[in-house]
């Protein structure tokens, strides 16, 4: 196993893809799904995330459909791993499951509320541990889409039905013994195989309005209760196309498993209008915020605030306008297919080699020289007497001779001046002072990058093999 | 049995991992010879069935050296600052994928 850390969080754990046997790509084929514990009465938290390694911690009852309410608490993560490590060997029994930083950290995860009445499920960019709940993180090589369209499975009555009809088939009972059942999750199907690539795009574009929308309800303290309504019904309609149902076939399924109640919050009439075609409106329909009187009085406030002073409840009127215009931008942006990532850091691009003769202060002119030593035989470049650039050794960079001491490691310590003995001293005597001090010159005579690259010579052909 | 590699198996930082971890912690020149090839490690480490080595250096080793049931490689980035590897490393062995040898 090989396992990568950078500035603490765990990356590069290879995650092995679903396969499909049935009609469905089910959640399991496209979500990850963690159960993880958090340390009970845990009361270290602050408003505001204060430190890089922060997360916010959700409440249960927080985990609301497509959305996370309520204020945020945030927790230092190392400091939850040391109280769970701590009530553990307290003899705490409950707690079995941390989540590790490669779940809290994800770019990417939805959590899930842990009790099914009903199913509650919000997509999160934000480090999140949920106090109670799942967290599920999207596999690789699994678009964005899907897990749009996995949220609005699980947020919606038809996956509700589908995950209690699955739990009855299984188990003889429609809800889980233990909070909600993560098989009864991973069973639960996202899409009929051979769907319309335009359906997954249009779930995944209503399932981001809606959570853009709760978000816009929760910042602009306004009330969005009409747009909500129309795009959950959009989404129930595109949702069914998705997973190949027909109007009489999901009826019938929710009608028997009877969870209606799963509808209580989207302003459903019943279940006639369940299922309504939204032939009214076109396949996309852009939600506007603003009504043209808004955008009116918005320009005239504008216009006005550049020439004169405007009163108080005017300028709170004109900044409340220009929030909620700053959302209805963010609503017509449809969420990327893919995973937003993250640019390269600077050192994670490879650099090319540099050539040892352009190093101010080397010893001319280059040559390849080897030593038998009781390993075999080491081969390196002097750069100097005690510094080397031994082709193999710390990539090729600038070490230490006969040593994988790397140069470019000890960088911040001979740039701030550290004593050559105190440097040397870390390493048990193995570094002399004299050969610090001589990479200390060296690094004063040259741009620190070049430490950091593969040194070869230009005289001497380079081996590939 | 932790394997520090040369860079970081300063003496103050094999004393501060061995104050916590109860098995051996030792460096890879104890084990080999000094100045090692990157490519010779992996042959080295296989010989210790069940070690997990500690580096940093992370450029070298990061995607470069498959994974092995037989050894872990843990890498850290660390720019410089290898006083902070035996708390990360302590905090790292305490994930729950990372706790027993087993489940490395």
């Amino acid at each position: 196993m090989s396992v990568f850390v950078r500035d603490g969080i765990t990356t590069g754990q290879s995650v092995e893809h679903g396969t499909v046997s049935d009609p469905y790509i089910r959640v399991r084929d496209i979500l990850e799904i963690h159960r993880t514990h958090f340390p009970g009465h845990y009361d270290q938290t602050h408003d505001t995330p204060s430190g890089e390694y922060d997360c916010r911690v959700v409440r249960q009852r927080d985990i609301q459909r497509f959305r996370i309410r309520g204020k945020a608490e945030w927790a230092d993560y190392l400091q939850i791993v040391d109280t769970f490590e701590e009530r553990r060997k307290a003899g705490r029994t409950g707690l079995t499951a941390l989540a590790s930083s490669g779940v809290v950290f994800a770019r990417v995860k939805i959590v899930i509320a842990e009790q099914d009445e009903p199913i509650r499920a919000a997509l999160t960019f934000e480090p999140v541990y949920p106090r109670r709940g799942k967290s599920a993180l999207l596999r690789q090589g699994q678009s964005l889409w899907m897990a749009y369209a996995a949220l609005a499975v699980l947020n919606s009555a038809l996956g509700q039905a589908l995950y209690r009809q699955d739990l009855l088939r299984r188990e003889g009972r429609s809800r889980g013994s233990d909070g909600i059942s993560l098989q009864g999750l991973e069973n639960l199907p996202v899409a009929r195989l051979g769907y319309e690539p335009a359906t997954l795009e249009r779930v995944a574009v209503l399932s981001c309005q809606i959570g853009t929308l709760y978000a816009a309800e929760q910042e602009c303290a306004h009330d969005f209760e009409e747009e909500l309504a129309a795009t959950h019904e959009r989404l129930r309609w595109a949702t069914r196309e998705l997973l190949g149902f027909s109007i009489e076939e999901a009826e019938e399924l929710i009608r028997n498993v009877a969870c209606l109640d799963t509808l209580k919050d989207e302003q459903s009439s019943g279940q006639a209008n369940l299922f309504k075609e939204p032939r009214d409106l076109p396949p996309h329909p852009p939600v506007h915020l603003l009504t043209l009187d808004d955008r009116i009085n918005l320009d005239r406030l504008a216009i006005q605030s550049e020439r004169d002073e405007l009163p108080d409840n005017e300028k709170r009127r004109l900044d409340a306008l220009k929030g909620i215009a700053a959302w209805d931008a963010k609503l017509k942006l449809a969420p990327p297919r893919d995973t937003p990532q993250e640019a390269p850091l600077a050192d994670e691009v490879e650099k090319p080699p540099y050539y040892i003769e352009n190093i101010r202060g080397t010893r001319l002119p280059v040559q390849l020289l080897r030593e038998v030593r009781e390993g075999g035989t080491y081969e390196y470049y002097p750069l100097g007497t005690h510094i080397v650039a031994a082709p193999g050794v710390c990539g090729g960079r600038a070490t230490f001779k006969f040593t994988r001491i790397d140069v470019c490691h000890l960088l911040p310590d001979l740039v701030s001046g550290r004593p050559g003995n105190e440097i040397s001293s870390d390493f048990g005597g193995r570094l002399s002072a004299e050969a610090v001090e001589e990479a200390r010159s060296l690094v004063a005579q040259n741009d620190p990058d070049v430490f950091t690259r593969e040194l070869i010579s230009q005289d001497i052909p380079r081996d590939n093999s | 049995m932790i394997i520090l590699d040369e860079s970081v198996g300063a003496d103050k930082i094999r004393d501060e991992i061995r104050a916590w971890h109860k098995c051996e912690v030792t460096t890879v020149h104890t084990l080999g010879f000094s100045g090692m090839q990157d490519t010779a490690i992996p042959a080295l480490l296989r010989r210790h069935p069940g070690c997990i080595f500690v580096t940093d250096n992370w450029s070298d080793f990061w995607n470069k050296v498959k994974g092995h049931p037989d050894f872990t490689i843990i890498c850290f980035d660390v720019s410089g600052r290898r006083q902070l590897i035996p708390g990360c490393l302590k905090l790292l062995l305490k994930q729950p994928d990372l706790r027993t040898r087993k489940k490395r």
